[in-house]
């Protein structure tokens, strides 16, 4: 009975949110506070193609997991800047699953800009699912390319300080976002600008405006007051002590 | 239809995954059991992807003018040797374990104990007071850290439970904050994936871009 009762509730959660979603693809705007994270991604793919440099991208090692599918839609954005202003971006695979993904989203955003002659399947590099082999890999491309810019999306591991570190080193300017709380502090520290938490995933509705993404937003939104609601009441319940 | 089917596809394969983890049903308990292999086969089928793109990109660079096309060769003198011990001598053969403890082992403790001396220096750039959030980064950090140490219970007997309050309640706070929103970000992404909502990794049949918008 709590079994049912626990899927009841995830998928009223998740209907509740889609038509949360639908509603709002056909009505009003939301507007969405500035994330100076997502700014200078623009930032980044100019400073790039006015050195005449590549920008590296990659989503870690941390596989298919949400993180990552929220990064997809920031790499989508890079791509199609990129193919826009003709600068080089090289992307490194730590996973398989994801190399295939990756490739695919590069060349349907170069198509989309009428560039498709400016794709290179070659840009886009598998390194190893090694952690360490795959961090020596784009080092040797921030290295030996002379990346301008470095953009981290997804989620990441012990790789984190050692992919910015790198970056650092070379003289990129680093844009960096992730949801793994141990991570956070290591690219906070040494990158130019972080995404926290919830912000890697408010990327998408963010940088498309894609109406069906600012819907999850604001349902997102919702479901945030009601866990601080939540918290709030459950605190102040026990501060008097009141329990269940 | 590719898409379509594609969106289908994952709709069915994510609410039975879903489901599996909440209900006691043989049929969706032993079918989300079935598409949990076959994503095992699938990433196993992806590393021979992996694997060939990895031999397409240095093969062209080795024949190519680069000036790292040594680099080139090593990796994949390296890859080629590794795979052919592999499969001819097998995982627990002498040879095999030998390389592995001794080379691969080696430069992959090397390589992360970098991490020490990265932490240092990222710490250094961070704690360069530029505003008031960097002092109060470097106050608080610098406590936790005198906290931590003789030293600082020898400088100030209450210092240990300074850091341990620091530890407790600001960072705590600030690291579930995080973690519910991320927590739900992630929900909402999951959920726009399974309902096929999120097209942005699955491309476009019509070349258009991935999502149906233009820049």
């Amino acid at each position: 009975m709590q079994q049912l009762t626990q899927i009841c509730v995830l998928f009223s959660m998740l209907f509740a949110g889609i038509i949360y979603t639908r509603s709002y693809s056909r009505t009003g705007t939301m507007p969405i506070r500035r994330l100076p994270g997502l700014d200078s991604l623009d930032e980044a793919i100019g400073r790039a193609t006015e050195m005449g440099r590549p920008i590296h991208f990659t989503t870690g090692t941390g596989g298919l997991v949400a993180d990552t599918f929220a990064a997809f839609a920031v790499l989508e954005y890079v791509a199609k800047k990129t193919a826009q202003y003709g600068c080089t971006l090289i992307i490194s695979n730590a996973q398989p699953l994801i190399h295939p993904i990756t490739e695919n989203i590069v060349r349907a955003s170069y198509y989309a800009q009428g560039k498709p002659q400016s794709f290179k399947p070659g840009n886009i590099r598998y390194h190893s699912d090694s952690m360490q082999a795959y961090v020596s890999g784009v080092w040797g491309i921030m290295e030996r390319e002379k990346v301008a810019a470095n953009i981290m999306m997804g989620y990441f591991f012990a790789e984190s300080l050692l992919l910015s570190e790198g970056g650092v080193r070379s003289g990129a300017f680093q844009v960096a976002g992730t949801a793994s709380t141990p991570q956070l502090p290591f690219f906070v520290a040494a990158c130019d600008r972080t995404l926290i938490g919830e912000e890697l995933f408010a990327a998408g509705a963010y940088l498309t405006e894609d109406p069906v993404r600012i819907g999850a937003l604001m349902a997102q939104d919702a479901a945030k007051i009601a866990a601080i609601a939540i918290i709030l009441t459950g605190a102040l319940a026990s501060t008097v002590g009141l329990t269940m | 239809m590719k898409l379509t089917l594609a969106s289908f596809l994952t709709l069915i394969a994510g609410v039975t995954v879903l489901a599996d983890h909440f209900v006691v049903v043989p049929f969706i308990n032993k079918t989300a059991s079935t598409f949990i292999q076959w994503s095992v086969m699938l990433s196993a089928f992806s590393t021979a992807l992996g694997g060939a793109n990895i031999l397409a990109v240095h093969t062209k660079r080795m024949s190519g003018k680069s000036a790292n096309r040594g680099l080139s060769a090593l990796l994949l003198g390296s890859m080629v040797t590794w795979l052919v011990i592999g499969l001819k001598l097998g995982m627990e053969s002498q040879v095999y374990k030998f390389i592995w403890d001794n080379v691969y082992g080696s430069l992959s403790s090397t390589l992360f104990a970098l991490n020490a001396f990265f932490v240092a220096s990222a710490a250094y750039r961070s704690f360069r007071i530029r505003g008031i959030d960097t002092v109060i980064l470097l106050v608080t950090a610098c406590t936790v850290m005198l906290g931590r140490t003789g030293l600082g219970e020898a400088i100030y007997p209450g210092m240990p439970q300074v850091a341990d309050w620091l530890m407790r309640v600001p960072n705590t706070a600030g690291m579930r904050g995080i973690t519910i929103g991320g927590a739900l970000g992630a929900i909402s992404v999951s959920a726009r994936v399974i309902l096929g909502l999120e097209r942005g990794y699955g491309g476009s049949e019509r070349g258009m871009g991935v999502s149906g918008y233009d820049l």
